[in-house]
């Protein structure tokens, strides 16, 4: 099926179409969905939340862009909302000298696959893993994750801030086992 | 977005990684979501689609099968009425047929006699078979002046005639039984229907039941901090019982029933203060969410709890602070059980076991805001009911529950009987499935009523 008859077919509601759209998008959608969860299942949550409301604001989507970037966008807002409405953890760290506290060596990410950069996030603290995938990856700026998450431009820096620290600091462990 | 002008090493790393389209869709295993979740999204987007038929129907179900028990017995009824009627009329025409005999058979032997008998109207015929002495010890297979027609014993009466009064007229019994006695017996044939006294018998009854404890079962997959819950519950009910008393002391019911259920639980449990931490989402001071799975009567609630301090407040990181959540609501609702039961009598006593399925309708499920108290002062909180998880105002849920008890009855008159019984219900699938949990309602009640029987 072509991808224009099934994003058409999809918004009038039919299931094969949707289908469709879903076996295309599922992979790097999910890709997104665990990089904000704690863990796979947490990542499924998310996916399921979002495809749905990608399926029921389908008829929105003018075709102004590429339907793979608008539906990012909406899968990263259901995860915003997901982790707004069960999560209970925001972490700052305590340490104000983490800057200096670990070595860089930022050359071993780049013997790092995909898999495990996302393992890295997963574990990164809850606030910091949504500054830092906002920021990093989908390429908001710090007015907007403010905007987004209802905080000021100077907790988003720091959040930045400590999640690339913190991911120094795993790093560092990495390295040294 | 906005495009930013300067990125480190790291930042350049995971935004060109991850957004590399190649790479995210390599087929690795690890980025692959499971194949149900495609399932649970196309539920969710068709429901009908995806309904259990059996679910939809199982209410229309019940009410049918009600119904067909509440015809059934007064089809019961009628039988019985009827069979007593029939009973004194063919003893009427038991005795002229006799009379009949006696008038026609003054004696003589092996001859067959076709009668038209004036009080068979629908048979038109009667046939009397005279024996002979010498027929007295042979088989008669084969022998019979009644054909099989002749004898189809599902189609005839068969009266017993005293020797000493009709010492002429000898009878068979039937083909398959030919053993002849000195019995005189007249077929008569074919068509007055078989009279058998059916024991069975219809009753109907009214109860109440004044209150009862309802509590919610809670199977947490994971721990929550506020696990502790206490019920209190007020519970009125009443209704109409209509059943139908088989052999043996085998008893089906069903009814309808209305109850009213007034319900307050409360939640008590502690958070530690180290999880009552700072949120981005917030610079004025701590703050701790939690959402609380709720049981109640109709399903399940969730509850969002928020938790704010004045950043300077000191607290102390070995302790929990205690919370006490009270949640309140009220549920209206038709119960329809349809139950089989077995019963001993014991003189005017009776003792009975019950189970079944109890068909329940919610008809409408108010829920009142949670009251949370946090014991330190420092705290305030608030509270809402996630959207997602509260109940509409008015519903027809339905769920099905197993129901079980006992049963003592007293006979106050030959008709009128009062009853006690202790029941026990449970739902047989979840009655919500949350986050974190899976619910089911279990009830305790005692209906006491009266009952009148119509037999």
């Amino acid at each position: 099926m072509d991808l224009n008859e099934a994003i058409r077919q999809a918004k009038l509601g039919n299931a094969l179409a949707q289908k469709h759209l879903y076996e295309q998008y599922k992979v790097s959608l999910f890709v997104v969905c665990l990089r904000y969860g704690r863990d796979r299942s947490e990542a499924e949550d998310i996916l399921q939340e979002g495809f749905i409301n990608i399926f029921k604001s389908l008829p929105q989507y003018t075709g102004e862009g590429a339907v793979g970037h608008w539906m990012r966008k909406v899968m990263v807002n259901a995860a915003l909302q997901y982790l707004r409405k069960w999560k209970r953890e925001w972490h700052y760290l305590d340490s104000e000298d983490y800057e200096t506290a670990f070595q860089t060596n930022e050359e071993v990410f780049q013997k790092l696959g995909l898999e495990e950069l996302t393992r890295l996030i997963q574990q990164l603290p809850m606030g910091y893993r949504v500054v830092f995938n906002l920021y990093v990856i989908e390429g908001y700026a710090h007015k907007e994750i403010a905007e987004l998450l209802g905080v000021s431009i100077n907790t988003s820096k720091t959040q930045l801030f400590k999640a690339k620290a913190a991911l120094r600091k795993q790093l560092g462990q990495q390295s040294l086992t | 977005m906005s495009n930013r002008k300067s990125k480190d090493k790291l930042e350049a790393l995971f935004g060109n990684l991850f957004n590399e389209e190649a790479a995210i869709n390599k087929m690795d295993g690890w980025n692959q979501p499971s194949d149900e979740i495609w399932d649970q999204i196309h539920a969710e987007l068709h429901p009908k689609q995806n309904k259990n038929r059996l679910v939809v129907f199982l209410p229309w179900m019940a009410v049918a099968a009600s119904s067909l028990l509440l015809i059934g017995c007064f089809q019961f009824y009628q039988l019985n009425t009827t069979n007593s009627s029939q009973l004194s009329y063919q003893q009427n025409k038991k005795e002229q047929v006799i009379d009949l005999l006696q008038s026609h058979f003054g004696g003589g032997s092996g001859k067959e006699e076709k009668i038209n008998h004036p009080l068979n109207s629908n048979a038109g015929r009667l046939i009397a078979y005279q024996q002979s002495e010498t027929e007295k010890d042979v088989s008669p297979l084969g022998e019979s002046p009644l054909t099989n027609t002749q004898l189809d014993t599902e189609r005839s009466t068969e009266i017993s005639i005293n020797n000493k009064l009709h010492q002429p007229v000898a009878a068979l019994t039937m083909m398959y039984n030919p053993i002849l006695t000195q019995e005189k017996k007249v077929f008569i044939q074919p068509p007055i229907t078989p009279i058998t006294k059916n024991k069975s018998s219809f009753y109907l009854g009214a109860n109440y039941t004044p209150s009862w404890k309802e509590s919610g079962v809670i199977q947490f997959e994971e721990a929550d901090n506020i696990a502790g819950k206490e019920y209190t519950s007020t519970t009125i009910s009443g209704g109409l019982t209509f059943g139908v008393q088989l052999q043996k002391g085998w008893i089906l019911e069903s009814g309808l029933q209305y109850r009213h259920s007034k319900k307050s639980t409360i939640y008590t449990g502690g958070i530690p203060y180290e999880q009552i931490t700072e949120n981005p989402t917030s610079e004025v001071g701590k703050e701790y969410v939690s959402t609380l799975p709720l049981g109640s009567t109709t399903g399940s609630l969730a509850a969002d709890l928020l938790l704010t301090k004045n950043p300077t407040a000191v607290t102390d990181h070995d302790e929990e602070l205690d919370l006490s959540v009270t949640l309140s609501h009220s549920v209206k609702m038709v119960d329809i059980p349809i139950l089989a039961k077995k019963r001993w009598a014991v003189g005017s006593l009776g003792l009975s076991v019950k189970a079944g399925i109890l068909n329940r309708f919610i008809l409408q499920n108010k829920v009142a805001m949670p009251e949370v108290i946090a014991q330190d002062q420092s705290y305030e909180v608030t509270s809402t009911i996630l959207q997602k998880d509260t109940p509409p105002q008015k519903t027809t849920t339905y769920s099905g529950h197993l129901v079980a008890g006992v049963g003592l009855d007293y006979a106050l008159l030959p008709r009128l009987s009062l009853y006690v019984e202790p029941t026990f219900t449970r739902s047989l699938q979840p009655t919500k499935n949350l986050e974190l949990a899976s619910v089911y309602t279990s009830g305790k009640m005692v209906d006491v009523g009266v009952r009148y029987d119509l037999r």
